[in-house]
């Protein structure tokens, strides 16, 4: 079964990073996202589970420490994992490189690309 | 943009069914600041994973970790003078109603965030809602007014940038 994408995230944050790796790659396979915005904690952790059931998921979060992070975590086993910090360049790795890695490499794989992909352009001299 | 400095010092008491989360760890941890940062959960307390998930995201600069009611009774109560900057987050009103029932007294009580699912707000009937994070049902309100009656006004503060308004019937 091919790994799931879920992204959980504050508000639409998510949505619209869904919407537009859709609309750069054009693969919406299995990837979906989650805005925790008038859920619970435990609401979170119950439609995170309802999701990824106990399939291979990977789900990404915007900010460790938050309730997207520790309430998917809450919700996760097996060959599910949280990745926080999502970005663009994370997601499309993620669908570039799904099947061509393990579920492992895969997400070593990702993280390197999301961090790849945070770099400061100074401004030329005049 | 706001400070975020508000004149209030000591112990604060906030609702939150989202726990310790973004807004309670960055908005008021900083933004208050707080000195220590706690969450009043029975129900949490007694699952050694969840407990240990929200003891290890309470950042080390603060102290603080998870507390069933009574431990927070023996805690907080008969009302010591707290000097450092202590956030209380609970996990319902009802808890909230223990701990002031168990004669704590805080210099502000909060209602941070009660969220109700689809099928809780369909079940209640009647929801009075205050914000898209704070919604109440008829069972809040009964807990809410006995706190009332204790002369204790509740407030709505999302965070320490927002002005406190008083939470009506």
């Amino acid at each position: 079964m091919i790994t799931g994408g879920l992204v959980v995230t504050h508000g639409d944050f998510g949505k619209i990073l869904v919407e537009e790796t859709i609309r750069i790659v054009g693969d919406n396979t299995r990837l979906l996202s989650l805005a925790t915005s008038s859920l619970s904690a435990t609401d979170i952790t119950e439609k995170v589970k309802a999701i990824i059931k106990d399939e291979p998921w990977i789900i990404f979060s915007d900010c460790p420490g938050t309730a997207p992070t520790l309430r998917s975590y809450a919700a996760i086993y097996g060959n599910q994992t949280v990745i926080s910090g999502v970005n663009l360049a994370m997601l499309m790795s993620f669908v570039f490189n799904r099947e061509k890695y393990s579920y492992n490499g895969l997400v070593e794989k990702m993280i390197l690309d999301g961090k790849r992909s945070m770099e400061v352009l100074w401004p030329r001299e005049k | 943009m706001a400070s975020g400095k508000i004149d209030l010092k000591g112990l604060i008491i906030r609702v939150d069914d989202r726990l310790i989360h973004g807004q309670v760890l960055h908005g008021w941890g900083k933004g208050w600041p707080a000195d220590e940062i706690w969450l009043v959960s029975d129900r949490v307390n007694s699952d050694e994973f969840e407990k240990k998930l929200y003891e290890d995201a309470i950042p080390e600069v603060y102290k603080g970790g998870v507390l069933n009611v009574q431990d927070a009774i023996s805690r907080w109560s008969p009302a010591p003078n707290v000097k450092a900057n202590t956030l209380v987050v609970v996990d319902s009103c009802m808890t909230l109603l223990d701990l002031i029932n168990g004669n704590i007294h805080p210099n502000e009580i909060q209602i941070g965030g009660i969220r109700k699912s689809e099928k809780e707000i369909i079940e209640a009937g009647e929801i009075k809602k205050l914000s898209d994070d704070v919604q109440l049902c008829k069972c809040d309100l009964e807990i809410l007014q006995q706190i009332w009656d204790k002369e204790l006004n509740p407030v709505y503060r999302p965070l320490p940038s927002a002005e406190a308004q008083l939470i009506a019937l």
